[in-house]
């Protein structure tokens, strides 16, 4: 079950979750060992790379910048190659060009793996980019 | 990535912590090498002295300073006993081996000892290259202790002063020549002069001469007793400190001792039963500290486990998450064990190191100052029982921890953030 998850499901979460005694290389490592699959860092760095923090992959997390830990998150939430990524609010926190950025990554990791994109968020502007949505009103 | 380099990462992140509950764990385990290398080593000391002696037989008094004078030399004698009696003990059908011991001068505070070649033999003390025993009067083999610290060879000749300790009367009228130096033998002998029992009383009489012709008269004075030998000129009445006895027979232990002490002037004490009576003195100091070591190493595993037991509840996000990409309880487990070990064993290596480093430093103040030698380039079988009890201290701090984590609610835990 776990392994399964690891394995299938990509998770970014709304706060970020990075693991602060490793490197942006290691805390994707991390999900691979976790997942218990062999760990191929020529392509978290050609990840990072795709996302353009490549060379923040020897820095511990808390020496960057929100915009560039929510890029490492994607990268770590797709480097399973999983068949769904899921995102809880993973714009909310960003301005209007960073949300543009992040979705069109999002969008592209998704397309190119060809996983589904599941996002929870209240965040009207991304709205557009589903075509499918499912809206819960009036409760919890 | 294994868990092994996580677990590296994580500690050396909290380096600090890492090192104080390493350093805490490792000064409970140095305390317990110093205590196990200077206990066996006091002990071996203790029996390398007694070996094969059954029973010291001296003056009247107290049997444990019998013992430590005649035995150790440490403690002024009891007094003394005459060469007839002791002779005839000698040839006691359940003595198979005597060695007397007169003692009177000192030399530099090392003790001039009257005795028989029967004395180095017994302790299997072997002469350097070089060196013969003693054949005349005034001729004198030194112990390797001796020797090192007066840098006397052989062809020197010093003078004795009176008594067991420095700042006696200088004998400087009838010097002795070294003849011979001995090889260490890790017993008292290191740090005696040994002489003829001839070479005592030949001192004594010329110096009671002495004095009698200032008409002074000299016995016992304040450096304690001593041999003053006393002998009338066709050498009768003379006297010696005390006899080292060998039975030939167990059945000695029962008859001997008892047959000494009611029927003669003099005393017989059994340095086994002495030494076991000291022990059980001071035992209870080395007990205590025992236990008191034990306790500290309690601690270190104690504050192993809290600083796991913290660090692993900062960390339910990171290891929530690991959950969340797929990592099984149970690659959590050995990932906790992997940190807490690494301390332990850190702290382990660290500890003996310290222990040994600490003993021979050590070793140097006491030789000088104490005429104990022990030495830290000493490996005891004993200190192997310290892998298994540190490594059973480090996985016991991280398994409470552990079991949490298999119980963490990974979406909780995440969201809740």
């Amino acid at each position: 079950m776990d392994e399964f998850r690891g394995r299938h499901i990509g998770i970014i979460y709304q706060t970020l979750h990075m693991v602060g005694a490793l490197t942006v290389l290691d805390n994707l490592l991390l999900a691979q060992y976790a997942a218990g699959l062999p760990q191929d860092r020529e392509k978290a760095i050609a990840l990072l790379e795709h996302l353009g923090v490549a060379e923040k992959k020897d820095h511990k997390p808390e020496t960057l910048s929100q915009g560039q830990l929510q890029r490492v998150a994607i990268a770590r939430a797709v480097i399973n190659g999983p068949r769904i990524i899921v995102g809880d609010e993973p714009t909310s926190a960003l301005d209007d060009r960073s949300c543009e950025t992040v979705m069109e990554l999002l969008l592209q990791l998704a397309a190119s793996a060809n996983a589904s994109l599941v996002i929870a968020t209240h965040d009207q502007r991304i709205k557009r980019h589903f075509h499918r949505q499912i809206t819960l009103e009036g409760g919890q | 990535m294994n868990s092994l380099s996580l677990s590296y990462a994580y500690l050396r992140h909290k380096i600090l912590s890492t090192a104080l509950t390493a350093a805490t764990f490792a000064v409970g385990v140095a305390m317990i090498v110093v205590l196990l290398l200077v206990n066996a080593q006091l002990q071996n000391e203790f029996s390398n002295n007694l070996k094969g002696i059954d029973l010291v037989v001296g003056g009247k008094g107290s049997p444990m300073q019998l013992i430590l004078s005649s035995v150790f030399h440490l403690d002024t004698p009891t007094g003394n006993i005459s060469l007839d009696e002791a002779e005839k003990l000698s040839r006691h059908s359940l003595v198979k081996e005597t060695i007397p011991i007169a003692l009177g001068d000192n030399y530099q505070g090392y003790r001039i000892v009257g005795t028989t070649q029967a004395y180095p033999e017994h302790y299997n003390a072997r002469l350097k290259a070089g060196g013969r025993y003693w054949q005349k009067k005034m001729e004198t083999v030194l112990g390797a202790e001796v020797a090192a610290k007066s840098g006397l060879n052989p062809g020197d000749s010093f003078a004795g002063s009176h008594g067991l300790t420095t700042g006696g009367e200088l004998h400087s009228g009838l010097p002795y020549t070294v003849v011979g130096i001995l090889e260490q033998t890790g017993t008292a002998i290191d740090r005696l002069a040994l002489t003829g029992r001839e070479s005592i009383w030949h001192i004594h009489e010329q110096h009671d001469h002495d004095h009698d012709a200032e008409g002074a008269g000299h016995k016992n004075g304040a450096q304690g007793h001593h041999d003053d030998g006393h002998a009338d000129a066709q050498g009768h009445g003379r006297e010696i400190t005390s006899l080292l006895i060998t039975y030939s027979s167990p059945l000695a232990a029962v008859e001997l001792p008892r047959q000494i002490n009611s029927t003669t002037s003099m005393q017989a004490a059994s340095p086994a039963f002495e030494v076991a009576r000291l022990n059980t003195f001071m035992g209870t100091g080395t007990e205590t500290i025992k236990y008191f070591a034990w306790f500290l190493i309690a601690l270190a595993g104690f504050g192993i486990f809290t600083g796991l037991y913290n660090a692993m509840n900062e960390r339910r996000y990171d290891l929530a998450l690991m959950r969340s990409f797929g990592a099984r309880p149970g690659k959590l487990f050995k990932l906790m064990m992997t940190e807490s070990l690494a301390v332990a064993i850190v702290g382990l290596v660290a500890g003996v190191v310290t222990g040994h480093l600490f003993v021979e430093s050590f070793a140097a103040w006491l030789a000088s100052s104490k005429h104990i030698h022990i030495t830290g380039r000493l490996f005891l079988i004993e200190e192997m029982w310290l892998v298994p009890v540190s490594l059973a201290v480090g996985a016991l701090a991280a398994l409470l921890p552990a079991i949490r984590v298999y119980r963490i609610d990974i979406f909780k835990t995440l969201v809740r953030r």
